[in-house]
């Protein structure tokens, strides 16, 4: 692959480009899937395709090929010229980054999965539905998946970078439906990791049954103004819809984002800190160097409740005249956009998680969102309903909710914030403990 | 191309699959991002692969790769025939599939514009002039941002059975988002145009009017009022009550859910689940439409599926293997967001029928409600029936009159609740374009329908 990346650089160079960058991907994922109490169907898909960014009279072009042949790379490059002569000379962009020495990052290759067999996935796959099935008569159906990933980045440029680096994970899926007494309910639960010999099929079904039941004997509540503990699965679903995005350079240089003008001024309660980790060790989106071969680092986004930093790429820093944040991520079919790593989330009022809940005098625990992913990521409004909830009385968990909604602005809920759990998760690329927020709106 | 899909499905054979379908697919893409008055993006490129999928001693098994090179695929074809053998060894039940006809049949979506061939100049200057529209119209517009994307999408099905289908299709798709700001308010809006087509479309197209009707209403937001929250009378428009079909309905009535035993609408065919003002089709055959085509990915022609008739369950959306499960015909139900995914059972284009209400009729008997308008999408728990869609636009309605602008509102309920609760149904109809994400794939969809007033909704405000 470095290579081919390599003749598109020169032929980028040959045709008149001042500089050129190559990027490749290639990867191979193994899916068993569950449905229906049954394996569904086993899948395995191998992808690879470049993309090729140059400059060219001082405007941006970019083109990307799946089909690897000498002609396609010719054509590709030839038609990433052509896109930048339409784009015209770019105001802000000065140049691709130079490479600098990467460092290392501790767990994301793991033999293990690599080396996992199919035959062992479709065993375990069999054995979850065995086992959820065991575990209470009411469960009627198990569906969920088993997925495993391989995969490897190229990222050369013309001013000397040649930067690789080989990857996997792993993840696992439960979802269970159990009926009583003409009420169904589901439960859900879900594993990302690199390694996969860290996932325990066992405990995920167990736990996926037991939402599931938890929920069958679910009550109507009065709404109205209460608190609220969000549980990380919770929390990951909100972020990843609102301040994932609106943290973004690109979206605050272009005045897309609540989180405009933010910058030093207090946008959550004093004592949350969230940190941009790239280098955590087995962490999802942990890598040595960003899709644009800039050398990760830590960052702190969020301290004491103040807004540190916004994250951004190389076309963003130097729009600012800073240095780039190193969050470009990209597929090789299309250029950069900037997404955090992996955020973390901590606190200097963290409390064990049942003691969030002793605080709480009516309430609701909230694990599960339905449709978070139309929280407006502009303004940062949500309006969201409650997918697994349990009502909470002087203290004490009362019974799951039937139905009910959260609506408010993340802005609003993050001020709100009155102590973070204990119950530290990393969630796919999260890592939350539950958030206990104060004075909420509940409809029901 | 055609002594390709020949090889393969040759290969599978061979190997030892009872039943065999592959897809070969070539989809030429363009992405034009334009904010305010300059391009953020242009991304250009081919797409190129084939996907196949065996049926070996009664499994499933799929693979897929974007290299069409003789050796490799030779090769996956046995990988993916052992695949399905072994996890054959560990299914509880053989998957055995509905009976159809051979088709054989050469399709292309007419264009005399064809997405691939426009020169880019001509789309750059769309998407430029389109947000020069948006900003024109108010200085308390801040930003605007237009997404043009375009497909051309060559595509062959063919299945072991002689099953031979070409299918080209031209899809060209434009998005603007609008942000006001005004003291320390934010507000934006969004909406977006779909055409099955190529750039003719364009030629039609009042881009100004589109364009300013977008910022109207973001600047219109700025003064709006956090929405109440409980429950209320509300009137969703054809958008929403798209959304809701969709959703709430339509996902429920796919054959897959249904042999899993996970949606609420398993084994209730014949049974009352709604009022009778409630009729529901699920249309491959709609003109025109985003969802629509003639055959599925499994080669099967597609149709009209009446799914609720006047409040009763009569029908489910089938693939081949749910159609036997069930003992239904298959009708067309199985797509494939592309050649690195299987097909499983999708709609098309998921509508409400029209009643015979006006909108003015149905106001005017709200003391106290909400107008809920258009869709930044929804998504529904089918096991327990909770759907949640997140309204574009909402407005109080005061005494039979629509009266103040509400900030963004979510309505949810239970879709067997819910679908009792329509109490009014409205003359008009309306279909419109979106995408529907099941199972990490996407595909297009139509969602449409009339006016719908609901009674005892529950309204997510936070107020």
């Amino acid at each position: 692959m470095m290579d081919v990346l390599n003749k598109a650089i020169k032929l980028g160079l040959k045709y008149g480009a001042s500089q050129v960058e190559a990027y490749g991907s290639s990867s191979l994922n193994r899916i068993v899937e569950i449905e229906g109490n049954d394996i569904k169907t086993v899948r395995e898909r191998m992808s690879r395709g470049i993309g090729i960014r140059l400059i060219y009279s001082g405007g941006i072009g970019f083109a990307y090929t799946e089909n690897l042949s000498e002609e396609s790379i010719d054509y590709t490059v030839k038609k990433a010229i052509s896109v930048a002569k339409i784009r015209g000379p770019d105001p802000y962009f000065k140049s691709f980054p130079e490479p600098k020495p990467i460092p290392r990052v501790e767990g994301i290759y793991f033999n293990s999965t690599v080396e996992f067999e199919l035959d062992e996935a479709i065993k375990v796959a069999r054995n979850m539905v065995e086992k959820a099935l065991e575990e209470d008569p009411r469960v009627k159906s198990v569906a969920g998946n088993i997925s495993l990933s391989a995969g490897e980045v190229y990222i050369a440029n013309s001013l000397g970078m040649e930067f690789n680096y080989r990857s996997a994970s792993a993840s696992a899926s439960v979802f269970i439906v159990s009926k009583d007494k003409g009420l169904s309910a589901s439960g859900f639960e879900l594993k990302h990791e690199r390694d996969v010999r860290k996932i325990d099929f066992d405990s995920l079904c167990r736990k996926a049954v037991k939402r599931s039941i938890d929920q069958l004997n679910s009550k109507r509540i009065t709404g109205g103004r209460m608190w609220v503990v969000l549980n990380p699965i919770a929390v990951m679903l909100l972020f990843s819809n609102t301040f994932n995005s609106a943290v973004t350079a690109d979206n605050v240089q272009e005045k897309r984002s609540f989180l405009v003008n933010k910058l030093e001024k207090e946008i959550a309660f004093r004592g949350l800190n969230i940190i941009d980790d790239p280098l955590m060790p087995e962490g999802i989106n942990s890598r040595p160097f960003d899709a644009e071969g800039v050398a990760s680092r830590r960052l702190t986004v969020v301290e004491n409740g103040i807004l540190k930093s916004y994250l951004y790429d190389t076309y963003r820093a130097q729009r600012e005249g800073i240095e780039s944040t190193g969050h470009a991520s990209r597929g090789y079919s299309s250029e950069p956009s900037i997404s955090p790593s992996n955020l973390i989330i901590n606190s200097t009022y963290e409390k064990s998680y049942e003691d969030l809940i002793s605080e709480v005098d009516r309430g609701l625990i909230i694990r599960w969102i339905i449709g978070a992913h139309t929280a407006n990521i502009i303004t940062g409004e949500f309006s969201v309903a409650v997918g697994e909830g349990y009502y909470v009385e002087n203290g004490e968990i009362k019974y799951s909710v039937r139905q009910a909604m959260l609506g408010g602005n993340i802005l609003d809920l993050l001020a709100k914030i009155v102590a973070l759990g204990r119950d530290r998760e990393k969630i796919g690329n999260l890592v939350t403990g539950s958030m206990l927020i104060r004075d909420q709106v509940i409809s029901a | 191309m055609n002594d390709l899909v020949e090889y393969i499905l040759d290969r599978a054979i061979s190997y030892g699959a009872s039943y065999a379908d592959v897809r070969i697919e070539q989809i030429y893409t363009t992405q034009i991002v334009v904010t305010n008055d300059r391009i953020e993006r242009v991304n250009v490129g081919v797409r190129r692969g084939m996907g196949l999928r065996v049926l070996a001693d009664g499994a499933y098994s799929f693979v897929s790769a974007n290299s069409l090179d003789k050796d490799l695929l030779d090769r996956l074809a046995r990988s993916c025939v052992k695949s399905a053998k072994l996890s054959s060894l560990f299914k509880r039940e053989k998957i055995q599939l509905a009976e159809v006809k051979c088709v054989r049949d050469d399709l292309v979506v007419p264009s005399t514009e064809k997405p691939h061939v426009v020169d880019l100049d001509f789309k750059k200057n769309i998407a430029l002039e389109v947000s020069k529209f948006a900003r024109a119209f108010d200085s308390r517009i801040v930003n605007s941002t237009v997404r043009l994307l375009d497909e051309y999408r060559e595509k062959i099905i063919a299945t072991s059975e002689g099953t031979l289908i070409r299918y080209v299709t031209p899809r060209t798709r434009i998005f603007l988002i609008v942000t006001a700001f005004e003291a320390g308010h934010i507000s934006s809006h969004m909406d977006g145009e779909s055409f099955v087509s190529g750039y003719e479309a364009y030629r039609k197209f009042d881009l100004e009017g589109w364009a300013k009707r977008i910022s109207e209403k973001a600047v219109k937001m700025l003064k709006a009022e956090p929405a109440p929250s409980g429950r209320f009378t509300v009137i969703a428009d054809p958008d929403l009550t798209g959304v809701f079909t969709h959703e709430a309905v339509g996902h429920a009535c796919e054959g897959d859910g249904i042999v899993a035993k996970e949606s609420i609408l398993t084994n209730m065919l014949g049974e009352r689940i709604g009022s009778e003002l409630v009729t529901i089709y699920d249309d491959s055959t709609y003109p025109n439409g985003w969802g629509s085509l003639k055959y599925d990915d499994e080669g099967v022609p597609t149709e009209k599926r009446l799914l609720i008739d006047e409040g009763i369950l009569v029908g489910y959306i089938n693939d081949r293997y749910t159609a036997f499960k069930l003992g239904m015909k298959p009708n067309g139900g199985a797509r494939a967001q592309d050649y690195m995914h299987p097909p499983i059972v999708r709609m098309s284009n998921t509508y409400m029928a029209p009643g015979d209400w006006s909108f003015e009729e149905m106001v005017s008997e709200i003391k106290y409600g909400v107008y809920l308008l258009g869709s930044r999408g929804g998504q529904v728990d089918t096991a327990k029936g909770t759907f949640q869609f997140n309204a574009k636009e909402a407005y109080l309605i005061e005494n039979g009159e629509i009266t103040k602008p509400l900030l963004d509102v979510s309505l949810s309920g239970l879709t067997l609740e819910t679908l009792k609760s329509i109490d009014a149904v409205g003359k008009d109809f309306k279909l419109r374009s979106g995408t529907c994400g099941k199972g990490g794939q996407g595909v297009p969809a139509g969602t449409g329908g009339p006016h719908v007033r609901i009674v005892n909704a529950v309204v997510g405000g936070r107020r």
